[in-house]
């Protein structure tokens, strides 16, 4: 038995409460054993758990009592902490995001009897904090700075590949293990170089089929249920024939987990709604395609932390025979809840 | 409010990422003897294992057993702690940064331990110390199977049933990864996503 036991009830007896409302509760003390507290602990945290790295963010932290406890005695302490205004709660395959009110009581050269009790934060009324919640893309590097990098890479490469064959001369007297070897280290560099440079420079040489074109997202912020317009204008001098263009509009769970050399990267996809805007035909030398996309109703807010993310995007993919694909990703914020009346006074 | 995992009487995955305090609370390590070596100066104990194998796990449970030990975990993307003279040096991923480095942090310890993938022990033996390796391996089902029920009731909600997972599960997740404890708990994770309620986990 522990010296003594700790509970909490909260006022909200179902445990919802609205991103920026009050949250107010008791955590009761039941003394087993006379015990002294260097402070009893009532805190409101944030955490993230599933597949990634954990992320946790105390709240509020407020130390209710610090004292002696007599045994048999018995106590409530109120609370009343002011839940912020994001995130909400969020439970996904990948991620999950939860509120607690997490109570605790640090006892000297003792275990520290601790509880805790989850609480639903739902989107409260006109309100969002963009802090945890900014959309997210992965960083693509712009056409200027591919090419510089890729010209960087590519004279790296042929050295790093062709440096043992430099070294060693390319001899028929070689032992054939010694051959295959080297086969191998040259096939793995160029490859590995080859794979570099070619993400890289395939946007920049798609764009340099495509001439200008211009993918333009609207709004970039919204909210679950919304439309989403994708506007792409082109002016490519010449018709071009093209497979497809295609918008994709995608929320996707982005979840790292381990660090330094166990780093692994989790991805799932929540929501995908593709609009196909031009199949195989050709692109006139300068004209406008539009499509008009939809965040379900109920979808799942932005959210990006450590190692945990959630983003949305549009993408934009065009499909060139013979030639690198173009992909254009734009990132989109999509806020908990729903667009505020802005006739209502709250 | 219901959790997540509510219908499984669980409050999270139990095969999720968990930090440091709650592997440290589940780990399945006897380091008893380990500790015993780190308290003789001039000592290195090197744990060897490929990634997932639960070096990192000894590591937190020696931490948690010496709490005067310092204990680092080196990332090859992050800066190097400066060298702080210590009795006890707990340095996980030690062949992550460059040997010179390493050189520095091990020097300033009278003892260390070194969690590793290669063995270590000529550089070790070259700093100094008296080498005792241990290769890090999980190579038992029973022993998975004390894994897998500490994790479960970690992440217990109240009293009462919860998943199970069967001993012909355990064998079939034993002959697929044999002693990768973290390619294991993939496999799990996506099975308890799964569990719509409360039953033996099959795979």
């Amino acid at each position: 038995m522990s010296r003594c036991d700790l509970s909490i009830v909260l006022e909200q007896a179902d445990g919802r409460v609205a991103a920026g409302s009050r949250l107010a509760g008791f955590v009761g003390v039941v003394v087993n054993k006379g015990v002294n507290t260097r402070g009893l602990h009532i805190q409101l945290v944030c955490r993230t758990h599933g597949r990634g790295n954990k992320w946790k963010e105390v709240a509020h932290d407020e130390v209710a009592f610090v004292g002696r406890w007599e045994a048999g005695e018995q106590q409530l302490y109120p609370f009343d902490f002011k839940v912020p205004d994001g995130p909400v709660s969020y439970d996904g395959e990948l991620l999950n995001v939860s509120w607690f009110v997490y109570a605790y009581t640090d006892i000297p050269w003792g275990y520290d009897p601790e509880v805790e009790v989850e609480v639903e934060v739902v989107p409260g009324i006109a309100r969002h904090r963009q802090g945890a919640m900014a959309s997210y893309s992965d960083p693509v590097p712009s056409g200027k700075t591919a090419v510089i990098v890729a010209a960087v890479t590519i004279p790296f490469t042929l050295a790093f590949g062709s440096a043992p064959w430099l070294m060693f001369g390319a001899d028929s007297s070689m032992p054939l293990p010694v051959i295959l070897f080297l086969m191998v280290w040259s096939g793995l560099a160029y490859g590995m170089g080859g794979f570099l440079v070619f993400n890289l420079l395939r946007n920049p040489l798609a764009r340099r089929r495509l001439g200008e074109f211009e993918v333009a997202v609207t709004p970039s912020d919204l909210y679950a249920g919304e439309d989403v317009q994708v506007t792409i204008r082109h002016e490519t001098g010449n018709s071009t024939h093209i497979r497809s263009v295609v918008a994709v509009l995608k929320a996707e769970e982005v979840v790292v987990s381990g660090s330094g050399t166990n780093k692994t990267t989790h991805r799932h996809t929540v929501v995908e709604e593709r609009k196909v805007l031009l199949q195989t035909g050709t692109l006139p030398p300068s004209g406008r395609m539009e499509a008009t996309l939809k965040v379900p109703p109920g979808a799942p807010p932005s959210f990006g932390v450590s190692s945990n993310r959630l983003s949305w995007t549009v993408e934009v993919l065009v499909d060139l025979p013979m030639w690198p694909d173009l992909t254009e990703s734009v990132p989109l914020l999509v806020k908990p809840g729903e667009r505020p009346d802005p006739n209502r006074v709250s | 409010m219901a959790h997540a995992f509510a219908h499984l009487n669980l409050r999270y995955n139990p095969f999720g990422e968990l930090d440091a305090v709650q592997r440290a609370r589940v780990a399945v390590v006897d380091c008893a003897g380990l500790q015993e070596a780190l308290l003789t100066p001039g000592t290195a104990v090197q744990l060897v294992a490929p990634c997932g194998h639960g070096k990192s796990t000894h590591m937190l449970a020696l931490a948690a057993a010496l709490p005067s030990a310092r204990h680092l975990r080196l990332w090859n993307d992050a800066p190097v702690p400066s060298a702080e003279p210590v009795d006890v040096l707990l340095l996980d991923e030690a062949d992550a940064v460059w040997p010179w480095q390493r050189w520095a942090l091990l020097r300033s310890a009278r003892s260390v331990a070194v969690g590793v993938h290669k063995s270590h022990a000529a550089e070790l033996r070259c700093l100094g110390f008296r080498v005792e390796t241990h290769h890090v391996a999980c190579r038992s089902v029973d022993q998975i199977q004390t894994i897998v029920e500490r994790r479960i009731e970690a992440a217990r909600l109240h009293p009462g049933a919860t998943p199970r997972v069967p001993r012909s599960t355990l064998l079939k997740l034993h002959r697929a990864h044999g002693g990768n404890l973290r390619a294991l708990e993939s496999d799990l994770y996506g099975a308890f996503q799964r569990l719509e309620e409360i039953q033996d986990v099959s795979l």
